[in-house]
Order: structure tokens, then sequence, then C-alpha cells
């Protein structure tokens, strides 16, 4: 399972379309879409919004979900290099939030087509280097030294998203859009620069983690033992203690079948201690 | 070996430290990325050991504070009355699955730190007050294994010939000896490998070295000069494990030159038990993890009966080729 997170329509509009994605129905306030096993999410702009659109979707998924599920934020972001021109990707690999001065790092461990990285800030309002626009908020070179590009959401994807699900699972990428002119990008515009990293993108995005790989030692062993034991009082620590003493087995014994006890002795329990000698027994025939 | 590091990470007030830009030199390809200190990326949350290391980064940083730690229970103090250990790195680039810094860190990050001037001053101010110190130099991580692009073992070296007072240990399991074979052989420095058999290297011990490749470099140390310590540790009870060790003894009592054999040392696996909770939350493939391991003062051990019958196994099998002075018991 994928999730993506876009701040507006323009930006996730290509997305929509390709994944066929259809609105998801749940109690909250954010836009989610969701073809069979990935979801789109527009949080609306701005890191507070971000970070609440990540938390309400977190919320409608199980740990287990979480864990398994990448998340990503895609979107648009200023360049402070002339340089770079408009419509490059980068992945980020350092975000700091103007703000706060946090810092955090996403982990680049997957392997990607798109190889340029780069770091990012998030400031609460729209930035230029022209000095006095409207609703911009103007910034000197000196004040953008070491900065490369510049948005308004992802300290807050970040943050939220790293209470959530597990560190390597979340990947924030950005179009450069502009050179921080102080002008409101154009919807068609956005459109367009987003479809274009669409087509190599969107199989990255699908594409399960390399790591989520399914233990079948849950999915075949441990469900036997959990129905065999399900009418006999074990603690908890029991469970545990014996849950590893089956994975020992399994490991050891890749190709054997599971010992389990006969099922007479499990119906001959008649106190504590008949329960911790057969426990006892069990264990012991599990580590051979 | 190792693959190199796609990323690296390094503490701006470090950034143009000579020494961490010789060593950014040495990977022209990983991708620089500037951090305000190592523990904002380290001690993260909810980072994954075993994902972290199917791709390691590399965190070069300053180290601020502890240059000495006293040395843990668990590990021999060889009866130095001032036994310390240092940790100029955290994190190794093997990775054995009985390692207990999968448990300790929170990443599998390797952290390199650059100021071994601050390390050294450290170490001279305690040997001028304490008149001596033991220091084991590779703790926390295999130093002499990343040696080819952070020579700390060899500027230890060069310390330890102007501080006599101080003596070194510096323990690996890798090939490296050829990095400081030149330097002239401190009879206050052991090089202590630590060895495997064979078929538990190639199962357990994931990216190092061969058993014969180690006693190779074992043997050259030997001849050139060096005090060598070989540690058997930690003893696993694998499948047919007293067969492997045994031969293991015989291999090294056939292949090693006993002349400069300062001693060689044995203990069980043993760890604390929260480092085991958290290992096998993530590595659920390895089964010496999985042992009915018996619980003490909040370490897991091998029962007493199986501690027994290593102890046994190894004595015998130890004292066919080695004086009965030269084989100690490290842990059990
Ligand atoms: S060589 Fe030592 S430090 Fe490195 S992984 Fe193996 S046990 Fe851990």
């Amino acid at each position: 399972m994928s999730a993506l997170f876009f701040a507006v329509l323009s930006e996730a509009k290509s997305w929509l379309e390709r994944s066929q994605a259809k609105p998801f129905s749940h109690s909250g306030k954010f836009r989610i879409f969701k073809n069979e096993s990935h979801f789109i999410i527009i949080s609306g702009t701005g890191k507070l919004s971000m970070a609440l659109a990540v938390s309400e979707f977190a919320h409608t998924l199980s740990k287990e979900e979480r864990n398994q599920m990448k998340i990503w934020n895609l979107g648009i972001a200023g360049s402070n290099n002339q340089e770079i021109p408009l419509g490059d990707f980068f992945w980020i690999h350092k975000i700091t939030d103007a703000a706060s001065g946090r810092d955090f790092y996403p982990d680049r461990i997957m392997g990607s087509q798109f190889k340029k990285e780069t770091n990012l800030k998030t400031f609460d309002k729209p930035i230029t280097k022209e000095k006095k626009v409207d609703r911009f908020l103007s910034l000197t070179e000196e004040e953008l030294d070491g900065v490369s590009l510049i948005d308004m959401e992802g300290s807050g994807f970040f943050e939220a998203a790293s209470l959530y699900f597990p560190l390597e699972n979340i990947a924030v990428g950005k179009v450069v859009s502009d050179h921080l002119e102080g002008k409101f990008c154009q919807s068609e515009n956005i459109e367009m620069m987003m479809e274009k990293i669409l087509n190599p993108l969107y199989e990255e995005w699908i594409s399960p983690l390399p790591w989520d790989r399914v233990d079948p030692f849950e999915t075949n062993d441990w469900p036997i033992v959990e129905t065999f034991i399900q009418d006999i009082r074990l603690t908890e620590t029991m469970k545990h203690d014996l849950k590893k003493s089956v994975r020992f087995f399994r490991l050891r014994n890749p190709d054997s079948l599971l010992p389990l006890p006969e099922t007479m002795l499990k119906n001959n329990l008649k106190s504590k201690t008949d329960l911790k000698q057969f426990f006892d027994d069990w264990r012991k025939s599990l580590h051979v | 070996m190792f693959k190199t590091f796609s990323h690296i990470y390094i503490e701006e007030n470090i950034k143009d430290h000579f020494r961490t830009k010789e060593i950014l030199a040495r990977f022209p390809n990983s991708i620089p990325i500037l951090i305000r200190h190592y523990k904002d990326s380290f001690n993260r949350n909810s980072q994954n050991f075993r994902i972290q290391k199917e791709s390691p980064k590399l965190i070069l940083a300053e180290k601020k504070e502890n240059f000495l730690y006293p040395g843990s229970d668990f590990s021999p103090n060889f009866s130095h009355p001032h036994f310390y250990y240092n940790t100029l790195a955290l994190n190794c680039i093997y990775d054995c699955e009985y390692c207990y810094l999968q448990g300790m860190f929170p990443s599998a990050n390797l952290v390199l730190f650059v100021n071994w001037e601050d390390f050294f001053s450290a170490t001279e101010e305690f040997i001028e007050k304490n008149k001596s110190l033991y220091l084991a130099l590779s703790y926390d991580t295999d130093l002499l294994a990343l040696e080819s692009f952070f020579p700390a073992t060899k500027e230890w070296l060069k310390f330890a010939e102007l501080h006599p007072n101080l003596s070194l240990e510096i323990r690996t399991k890798s090939t490296n000896y050829g990095q400081i074979a030149k330097m002239k052989p401190n009879p206050n420095v052991i090089l202590a490998w630590t060895v495997s058999p064979q078929a538990i290297i190639e199962k357990v011990e994931h990216g190092t070295p061969s058993l014969q490749a180690r006693l190779k470099s074992i043997n050259q140390a030997i001849s050139d000069g060096w005090k060598v310590r070989i540690c058997i540790d930690p003893i696993l009870r694998v499948p047919d494990w007293n067969t492997h060790y045994q031969s293991l003894a015989d291999i090294l009592g056939k292949e090693l030159k006993m002349d400069g054999l300062t001693d060689i040392s044995f203990g069980g696996f043993r760890m604390n038990i929260d480092f085991l909770k958290r290992i096998t939350e993530v590595r659920k493939d390895s089964s010496i993890l999985f042992h009915a391991f018996e619980k003490k003062d909040k370490i897991v051990s091998y029962s007493k009966l199986e501690t027994e019958e290593i102890l046994e196994l190894m004595s015998t099998s130890l004292n066919k080729n080695f004086s009965p002075s030269q084989i100690k018991v490290s842990y059990f």
C-alpha cells in the first residue's frame, strides 16, 4: 500500500487520473482518494494543514498497515538557485522548518530513477527574493544562504508522518516551479509540471516497499499454534516464550512438521502445575 | 566487503576539519548532507536497524565529551586496575547476527568521530592522573576494519609509542593488518582477533573475512613481533557446535604460530536482555537469537549445563594444542 500527499488539487490532478482513485468515504475533513490499494490525500496549503491531514489519514489505518505503507509527499517548490531549470525533480534529504529551526532527515534508502537530491526549507508564507511583494515574505541572499528549495508543507508532512510511520517508509520529492520571483504559479503550469514526472514516478510509488516481506512464521506456523492453545490458559508471558520457541524450531528445521503435544495431554490438564509441566515439555521438544 | 555509502551526514562544525575532507575524498560519489548534531540523525525514533543496515550511511561528527568509558562487565578486563574503552566510531561495517550493537544503537548508520586529538588529550590526562591505563580501542565498532578510510588505529599506535603507561587492545575480525604492518611492534599493544569456525563465519558473521584470511593476518602479525590474542567469542550452540569448535581448536593449534601468542580466550554467548529483546523484534531470521536462554541479572546466556558443556569441550580441545597458562575464559 502507498499513500501520497499533495497540498493542492492541481498537483494531484494527473495522479488522480492515472490511479483512477475515487473519493474515499471517511469521517474526517480532508479529501482522501483511493483505488484498490493506494491512497491520494489533498491537504490544502501550509504545514499545519498537511500535518493534520497526515494525522487524520494515519488514524484510518491499523499499526500493521502503517508499518507496511509507503508514504510520500510530492509537490512544487521554489528554488533559490537560478541555475536549476523549472520542472527539475529532487528528492529531499534534509528539511528545515523555518519557524522552529528544526531539521529533519528523510532517509534515502530506496533507489530511484530520479537521482537528484537536495535540501528543502519550509516557511509559513510564500517566499520571494524580490523586495516587497504583496502577500510574500521577502528574504535576502544571506537569509537564504545554503537553502536550495522552499515550500510550505514539507516539514509539517515529515514531522507528522514520522510520528505514525516508520522513517524508512517516508519520502518527500519536489518539482521546481519558480525562482522566488514573487508570483503565484498558475494551476495549469503546476498540472503540467506534475504530469511530466508522473509516468516514471508512478511505478516507483505503487511498488511495494522492498523490506515489506511476508513472515511465513506469522502466516503459517503461529496460527496453527494459536488454534491449538486457544482452550488452555497460558499467560501472556508463556505465549510470548512459546512463540520464541516455535520460531527457534522453525528456523532450525525449515522443512519439518511442527511438534504439537498430544491433544489428550492438553485435555488432561488439571492444575497449574500440570500446565507448567506441559508447557515446559513442549518447549523442550521445540529446542532440540 | 561493504558497499560505499550513498549519503554522508556531516556535522556543520567539522565540515572544514582536515579529517572530514580526507574521508569525503574517499567517497566522491556519496551525497553530503550537513547536519547540526550527529544525534539529530543517529538517535531518531522509529528507525529500523535491519532496514538501515541494507544501505548504511556514514555520519561524521565531533565527540564533545566522554572520551573514556569504564569497561563493561561483559568483557574481560584481563585483571587490569584501569580498564577503559573509547568510542572513536559507533557501529560496524560487518553484520554479525549476534552483535549487541543492533540492540544498543537506534540506528545502523556508522558514526565516525574526527576529533581524535581530543581523545588523545583526555587519555593523556587520565594516564597522568592514574599512572596507567588499559584501553580497549575497538569497542562498539571494528576499528581496524575501517582503516582504509578512517586510519585511527595507526594514529593510536603512534600515540601508544609515546606513552609507555598506556596498554592498548585492538580487537578485530578484519584482515586489514597490512594497513598497520609497517608500524614498529609495541609490547604494550595487543592485537586481538576474534575467530570462529568457518561454518559459523559463513552463516552468522556476514561480511567478515574467512577464517583462513584471518589466520594469515594473525600469523603475519606474530611474525612481525606483535603480541596477539585470539578470542573465540561468542561460542554459539549451533547444530554440531561441538564438532565445529573442536576442529577450530585443532586448526588454530596446527596453523597458528605459537611463540607470539599472548593468550587465547573464549566465552559463551551472552547479552543484555533488553538488547536481545530489541534485536529479536527486527531480526527474526536468526535461530541463535531464539535459543532458550537463561536470564540472570538482566543478562541472558546459555544454561548452566550448556555452559559447562562448552567449558569442558573448549578446555579439552584447547589444552591439546596450547599451554594451560595461555588459555583464558573470558566470560561465563
Ligand atoms: S565484527 Fe563485531 S562489532 Fe562488527 S558486527 Fe560483528 S560483532 Fe558487531
